[in-house]
């Protein structure tokens, strides 16, 4: 419409000109890449856990959390009754802890990536002052906060109802237990969630992107328990640590989960009074293989993630 | 054509299924199976108890589970996801054939990659053509069928066909059947792993649950899965993304 007023004015030459037809400016401050990182981080992170979105989108997030939570309920109340600690800070309930993050890296970490991917919105964050790298590190950031969030959350109710429950007077051991698995936590939810997003960024289809996820984790998981049980020749309970073959010690370094609960049996030391035994033998001297390990599945996530975004957007 | 088999559909399906990258997806899990029963082979472990370990428990409740799922779940949930499904809808082929076709060849994927890699593996593992791994192959062509015809319900039931699978197979196959005993009837795996034992005769196979028990609760869960596919996919309408 004004284009064609300007034509008929008389001013053929004026052609694509912009006219300032009075529109307010904005004028206020700019923020710049850190804000825009920390919003995007923001955002993610909420809609990692369902917030701010459909009631359907919540009800994974919730379940997991409910289902995470409840054995700290249920020691809250053993112990009331005089019953000792049933879950320990370390591994809190490692078949537990693993399905769970299998079934939340799988379908919340598809969430954050795959649907800006599939929805080729990419170009519009990076016309943005956002570099290339900001945006998988936020993303990061959130989902490894959620992951964090989900571990963590458990042993601090698991602490307080053990303090609030307990009628000895326990609260420095609990307390140094709580610490090492908040910091033991730290590790699962930073190596988790680094591959798992990694692995989700790859395909831009929501299903299929749970698919890869849920392939890996639960794969390498079931070939490093049945791996390790052919080592030690029938699915018995560990024999004392010395009996364990050089297999079995190093058949954990399959899957991430028991590479981390490797780490995790090391650190709580030879005796272990409160557990039978662990979910996976003691790495013994094997444990820089199972750092090593670690170390690599961090940096291998943080290459894929990377890599995939150095072009997405353009491509697919 | 009004039989349970269309072809039209059966090689859009496939060509659907097979012609993107994500195929290659669908055979991972086969071949990490085929490759770790090498690895441990040559290794040359003290006894033989390993192959039901690695071929009966690892293939029967991850590779196969998994295989199906990634494949029962796109056959029909791919088209559903991208809203291509009204196209084929709007023809006049019946739903019921619909779910049949895209059943028959779902179920002969998985067979090939899953199936496949078990009989390979088995080969591999037991030096020949032995019960067992004649029984793990038949038990994985079973267990093939059923799987699919629960994802593809699935599918047809829900817009998150894979997540909620995912939830099935990790939690119900891989959980509760293990530690539940009265789980094992309603288990897709320990019919699979019946079946298997009826052939093999191998304790170590841990199987659950008699033969007939095993083929016909199988029939039965084919059966009705089938069934809600049908009716779900008769009265179904398109919905938006999941937000």
């Amino acid at each position: 419409m004004s284009a064609d007023s300007a034509m008929t004015d008389g001013a053929p030459r004026a052609r694509g000109v912009i006219h300032d037809r009075g529109y307010r400016r904005y004028e206020g401050p700019r923020l710049g890449r850190v804000q825009i990182v920390r919003a995007l981080m923001w955002h993610s992170f909420r809609s990692a856990l369902g917030i701010g979105r459909g009631p359907k989108a919540k009800i994974l997030p919730v379940i997991a959390f409910v289902v995470m939570c409840l054995p700290a309920f249920v020691n809250a109340f053993a112990v009331a009754r005089g019953a000792p600690r049933i879950v320990t800070y370390q591994s809190y309930l490692f078949p537990l802890r693993v399905i769970v993050l299998t079934i939340f890296a799988a379908v919340q970490g598809p969430e954050l990536v795959s649907r800006d991917l599939r929805s080729k919105v990419l170009p519009l964050y990076f016309s943005r002052p956002m570099r290339r790298g900001d945006y998988p590190l936020a993303k990061y950031l959130a989902f490894a906060g959620a992951c964090l969030l989900l571990v963590e959350l458990p042993l601090v109710l698991l602490y307080l109802g053990t303090i609030a429950s307990s009628h000895s007077n326990a609260i420095w051991p609990n307390t140094r237990g709580l610490l090492g698995g908040l910091a033991i936590g730290l590790l699962w939810a930073v190596v988790v969630s680094a591959i798992g997003l990694a692995l989700a960024s790859l395909s831009p289809r929501r299903a299929y992107a749970t698919g890869v996820v849920a392939i890996y984790f639960f794969l390498t998981l079931t070939l490093a328990q049945i791996i390790r049980q052919i080592a030690q020749q029938g699915p018995a309970p560990f024999p004392p640590p010395q009996t364990i073959p050089a297999g079995a010690r190093l058949a954990s370094l399959i899957s991430p989960f028991t590479t981390v609960e490797s780490i995790t049996q090391w650190f709580a030391g030879q005796p272990k009074r409160f557990q039978p035994a662990g979910p996976v033998p003691d790495p013994g001297s094997y444990l820089p293989a199972y750092i090593l390990m670690a170390v690599v599945l961090l940096a291998a996530g943080f290459a894929i993630l990377a890599v995939r975004y150095r072009k997405a957007g353009a491509t697919s | 054509m009004s039989g349970i088999y269309h072809p039209t559909v059966a090689s859009i399906t496939l060509r659907a299924t097979l012609g993107r990258k994500r195929a290659l997806l669908f055979g991972l899990p086969a071949v990490i199976l085929v490759l770790v029963t090498l690895a441990i082979k040559a290794a040359h472990p003290a006894t033989s108890g390993w192959v039901s370990g690695i071929l009966g428990d690892f293939g029967f409740t991850v590779v196969i589970p998994l295989t199906a799922l990634i494949i029962g779940g796109s056959v029909l949930g791919a088209e559903i996801d991208d809203g291509a499904i009204v196209h084929l809808l709007a023809t006049p082929v019946r739903r019921s054939t619909v779910i049949m076709t895209k059943f028959v060849v779902a179920s002969a994927l998985t067979m090939l990659l899953a199936g496949g890699s078990e009989l390979v593996s088995g080969l591999i593992a037991t030096g020949g053509a032995t019960k067992l791994a004649m029984g793990l192959f038949v038990g994985a062509l079973a267990g093939s069928v059923i799987y699919n015809a629960v994802f593809i319900m699935i599918s047809a039931a829900t817009t998150r066909a894979i997540a909620v699978g995912l939830l099935y197979v990790l939690v119900w196959e891989g959980l509760l059947a293990n530690l539940v005993g009265g789980v094992r009837i309603l288990s897709i795996g320990h019919y699979s792993l019946g079946i298997a034992n009826a052939i093999a005769h191998d304790s170590s196979l841990h199987a659950g649950l008699s033969l007939t028990t095993a083929i016909v609760m199988g029939a039965v869960v084919t059966v009705a899965a089938l069934g809600v596919a049908i009716q779900r996919l008769a009265s179904f309408s398109l919905r938006g993304d999941a937000l």
